[in-house]
């Protein structure tokens, strides 16, 4: 079978915040229709990565490069690297007081129709639209005139980001510990979310700690990261692995190598 | 000794030779009240840093030039259709360099309603004048109302009988001199009991001159009568404009200012109002948006002297580049206004490292069956929020506009005449977006184009 150009191809990336290095060296290569894991223990830098994926403030690239669909993006502004189709669900969702969802969803919307040229939405399209991706991630009607984010239990925002995904239709989509602090119900609601936008020309990286949702999301590829690096790759079995084990053997495994080089 | 300066020299001479001449013809009373207030005046001076509510306003840019007292209206305009609000019915007034501008000086609708030139009033209506006027000013301890006292060369003059209710004024303030002009307006609004009105104003400039104003209102608001005032105030980039208020609000009164500063070199609201009934309600909510080297002050005083009131006052702020901006809010709360209801707040946002805001708020309580808050708040946009806007797609700038519009919202949305909404919101957007600029006519009327 022919592969399809890669999604995304980090190579070598190397990040800092102020002196810190965080990513020291980081390869990955996502291809259309796949999904991809990143597990690891806290601190490694996998937040850290989908940041700088996305081109956050604060992070400093001293080497490597991000190429996104064959061009390097790591000069692009948050807003350009999402019109040209990358999404973060953000591990905190934020707050904005005063800013209703409608009118959130309706600038985003439009903004990625005026990156293609289009007109604004038709206000009845939108809320069509609106309608049918709330139904996706199970989503109340309810919320939709509430200010983005406020108020939301942590369930809601979790399920907000899957629905904000749904309405911007992105091809990479990466999703921050969108688990973290969902019960059962809200943890289906969202695989649900992702496993109906999957598709041959989409991609995903789910970043979790947890076998857990990768019950429900079943990847494709799993990475662990550690100190800043990709250091083990596998299928999903690498996952239950992971769960039996715990994190402790690839710490192990890393400092060995790590010696090893250095010798 | 008062602080020596062109602008101060200039008034006294003025005052002094030609002015008193001029106000013979005047009322006895009238003419007495410009002389305390004109030797107060002259014996204070224009404010200095070193008085507690000006500390961070500096008048030298203003007091040091010249401005040429304007007696007359100098310029005429023949429409008086200027402040239109689509959509809704209005009696219209129009000032032109503190001068109303109607054909008729005194106007009475069939509802027994009164409204035209104070000065006219005067004459006309002196009983009636007398019994209110400069009743809530004449105990200020600000120079600049001695000044307005002394000095204002006309105003407008509303008069609501008894149980008249729902009429909506469209007040159009024009600042419009040919010359460089000192201006001082006072008006008068009175309501009886079981009366209510809407004022619609708008203060304007014409782009080339730097006038000084001083605009100072007495109002009354009879028992359970009800007087709502929306302010817009667009006046070009050279010129200082002082609006002080005084307002008196009776048994089950209601008093609501929704005023919006949103152009001016300096501007400055003082807001002085009394609680003289029970169960009034009085709210005042403002919206300042301030930047280059603008400065807008407001400073508020809420007195509850009866129970059972509520009052709130509500102002927000935007500042950027090098704009400053200057709260002093006050609730006092006295002995025997048990039950009192009263909240204060401010809250900033700051754009730049420049950009500065003075915000004092006080509460000084007598009573002691009262529940009262009070609090200011400074903060900068919120990165996260920015950034997380950012990421689904819009840019900076409309994130920040998003997040800036939604900080105004609590003020904009206090809005409650349905057919001002809309413009409203229209006014706010374009002046964070920079699109705001000076217009001749009412800046209402102006955004709409």
């Amino acid at each position: 079978m022919e592969k399809n150009k890669p999604l995304l191809e980090i190579k070598n990336l190397h990040a800092k915040i102020g002196d810190k290095e965080i990513i020291k060296g980081l390869n990955l290569t996502v291809n259309p229709g796949e999904v991809h894991a990143i597990m690891g223990p806290n601190g490694t830098g996998k937040s850290t990565l989908a940041n700088v994926i996305t081109g956050k403030d604060g992070y400093e690239i001293t080497d490597g490069e991000i190429l996104y669909k064959g061009k390097n993006i790591t000069d692009l502004d948050p807003e350009e690297r999402a019109l040209e189709g990358i999404f973060l669900g953000f591990q905190y969702p934020v707050e904005i007081p005063g800013v209703s969802m409608t009118n959130f969803m309706k600038a985003a919307v439009d903004a990625q129709r005026k990156y293609k040229g289009l007109d604004p939405i038709k206000p009845g399209e939108f809320l069509k639209m609106y309608r049918e991706k709330q139904q996706l991630v199970n989503m109340s009607d309810k919320m939709k005139n509430r200010s983005v984010n406020e108020g939301f239990s942590g369930g809601e925002k979790k399920k907000n980001e899957i629905f904000q995904m749904a309405m911007l239709e992105p091809d990479l989509a990466i999703l921050d510990e969108t688990d973290s602090g969902l019960d059962i119900d809200a943890l289906k609601a969202v695989a649900d979310g992702v496993n109906k936008l999957r598709n041959k020309d989409n991609a995903f990286i789910v970043i979790t700690h947890y076998q857990r949702l990768l019950d429900h999301i079943v990847p494709d590829i799993v990475h662990v990261m550690y100190d800043g690096k990709i250091v083990k790759t596998g299928d999903k079995n690498l996952a239950k692995e992971l769960e039996e084990k715990g994190y402790a053997w690839i710490e192990e495994e890393y400092q060995k190598s790590k010696n090893a080089g250095n010798e | 000794m008062p602080a020596m300066n062109k602008l101060y020299e200039n008034i006294i001479r003025f005052f002094e030779k030609d002015f008193s001449e001029k106000i013979k013809n005047e009322p006895e009373f009238i003419q007495k009240i410009r002389l305390e207030n004109f030797e107060k005046f002259k014996n204070k001076g224009f404010p200095t840093l070193k008085d507690e509510k000006w500390r961070k306003t500096n008048l030298n840019k203003f007091t040091n030039q010249y401005f040429h007292p304007l007696l007359h209206n100098i310029v005429k305009k023949n429409s008086t259709d200027v402040c239109i609000v689509p959509d809704l019915q209005t009696v219209n007034i129009q000032l032109i360099n503190g001068h109303f501008a109607g054909e008729e000086k005194l106007n009475v609708l069939e509802n027994g309603i009164i409204y035209g030139s104070i000065q006219s009033a005067f004459e006309k209506y002196k009983d009636l004048i007398s019994r209110y006027f400069d009743k809530l000013s004449k105990n200020s301890t600000n120079p600049m109302d001695w000044l307005n006292a002394a000095l204002f060369t006309d105003g407008f003059f509303i008069y609501v009988p008894k149980n008249v209710k729902e009429i909506n004024f469209q007040i159009s303030q024009q600042l419009d001199a040919p010359v460089d002009a000192l201006i001082n307006s006072r008006n008068l609004i009175v309501l009886e009991n079981d009366a209510q009105i809407n004022l619609i104003q708008c203060d304007d400039s014409n782009e080339h001159r730097s006038h000084f104003a001083t605009f100072n209102t007495e109002i009354f608001v009879g028992e359970n009568a009800e007087l709502n005032w929306y302010k817009y105030q667009n006046i070009n980039n050279i010129s200082a404009m002082f609006s002080n208020t005084f307002a008196e609000v009776k048994e089950n009164g209601k008093l609501y200012t929704n005023f919006y500063q949103l152009n001016g070199k300096l501007l400055r609201n003082e807001q002085f109002t009394e609680i003289a009934g029970k169960d009034v309600a009085v709210d005042h909510y403002g919206l300042y948006l301030v930047d280059k080297t603008q400065q807008f002050d407001n400073v508020i005083f809420v007195s509850h002297a009866s129970e059972g009131s509520y009052s709130n006052q509500k102002f927000k702020g935007i500042l950027d580049d090098s704009a400053k901006g200057f709260f002093n809010g006050q609730i006092l709360v006295k002995k025997d206004a048990q039950q009192t209801n009263a909240y204060q707040k401010n809250d900033n946002i700051l754009l730049t490292d420049k950009a500065k805001i003075s915000s004092q708020p006080f509460l000084e309580i007598y009573a002691d069956d009262v529940s009262c808050s009070h609090g200011s708040t400074t903060g900068q946009i919120d990165d996260e929020a920015l950034f997380y806007i950012r990421q689904r797609g819009i840019s900076k700038r409309d994130a920040q506009l998003l997040q800036l519009y939604a900080f105004a919202g609590e003020v904009i949305d206090a809005v409650k005449i349905p057919e001002l909404i809309e413009p409203t919101k229209d006014l706010v957007k374009k002046r964070l977006n920079g699109e705001l600029d000076v217009c001749e006519d009412c800046i209402l009327q102006c955004a709409n184009k």
